[in-house]
């Protein structure tokens, strides 16, 4: 397990340019892309109304344009979002990145024994009443298995966990393990917003099993109700 | 019933793992002995702080490694 980064913790001088690059990048290639249509949309709103802090979750190579997709639609309503990056050099980027958007930062590891990450998201959403950003397939994968900690997480912090994905009309997909999805600029973009998965207090090893396997439908037929969207 | 926080967290340990209390001790680790990941350490942690109402830090999770350590939290949070 991990220790949260300390505030002291220093990092290479290009970390620093590298985050306002990674802005620009944002910025010129996921901001000039065009949202068609919200399937789901209504669920936002209700929960919006709801007050309710809840942990939002998609498949991790979906992550970019679904967090810049919450950033707009739910930061961007005056709403709190938040989330939790590595301690490494990538993380410290996203971190401040993450921070220049407006977004809670809690840095520390979720996948590979990563108590610590998940405590830290679980004091945001249970005890501080902010609502976070959390991959289902986790930080390593396997891509499109829903791991348990993203369920864990909900039933903890007794948030509704809302899952949502996209479609990108043209897109490019990177040489990492999850064969991230970057959209190409100016692609028209589908998001599908789930119904709210509520958890009971316990779950027994089955019960978290078929919860992971349910996860796991409904992110793919989110996926697939944005690509008929589209149109695709 | 808990006779003492102590208690509390053994039993909390012995149902979320299902390995009995009696072999459970300070020097019982978490991961190697009770095959606790990380998902059922948050629930057992959360469980614990409900129980027992109290928080446990980043720091003092970060550290958590066995049985002991968590029962030192817990001791600092009910002093003798």
């Amino acid at each position: 397990m991990r220790a949260l980064a300390s505030e002291g913790t220093r990092y290479p001088w290009y970390v620093a340019p590298a985050a306002v690059l990674v802005r620009f990048l944002l910025a010129a290639v996921l901001g000039t892309c065009r949202v068609v249509e919200v399937v789901g949309e209504e669920r936002l709103e209700e929960l919006a109304r709801s007050g309710r802090a809840a942990v939002f979750t998609f498949w991790h190579n979906r992550s970019n344009f679904c967090g810049y997709f919450l950033r707009k639609r739910w930061l961007g309503a005056g709403r709190s979002l938040g989330i939790i990056t590595s301690l490494s050099q990538e993380g410290e980027i996203a971190a401040r990145t993450a921070r220049a958007y407006g977004l809670r930062v809690a840095r520390g590891s979720v996948g590979g024994g990563g108590l610590s990450g998940l405590k830290a998201l679980h004091r945001m959403v249970r005890k501080d009443g902010v609502s976070v950003l959390s991959v289902a397939d986790g930080s390593r994968g396997p891509v499109y298995q829903a791991q348990p900690g993203v369920i864990v997480l909900a039933q903890t912090a007794k948030a509704p966990l809302v899952p949502l994905s996209y479609v990108a009309s043209s897109c490019w997909r990177l040489l990492s393990w999850d064969r991230m999805i970057v959209p190409k600029p100016f692609s028209r973009i589908a998001v599908a917003i789930g119904e709210p998965i509520e958890y009971p207090e316990r779950l027994d090893k089955a019960e978290q099993g078929r919860a992971q396997a349910v996860l796991k439908e409904t992110l793919d037929g989110l996926t697939e109700k944005a690509r008929k969207a589209l149109g695709l | 019933m808990s006779d003492s926080p102590a208690q509390a967290v053994l039993e909390i340990l012995a149902r979320e793992t299902g390995v009995p209390p009696t072999k459970i001790n300070e020097a019982t680790e978490l991961v190697g002995d009770l095959g606790i990941d990380s998902p059922r350490a948050l629930q057992v942690l959360v469980e614990i702080e409900d129980k027992l109402d109290i928080e446990v830090n980043d720091e003092e999770v970060a550290n958590l490694r066995t049985v002991g350590d968590i029962l030192e939290v817990v001791a600092t949070r009910f002093p003798a």
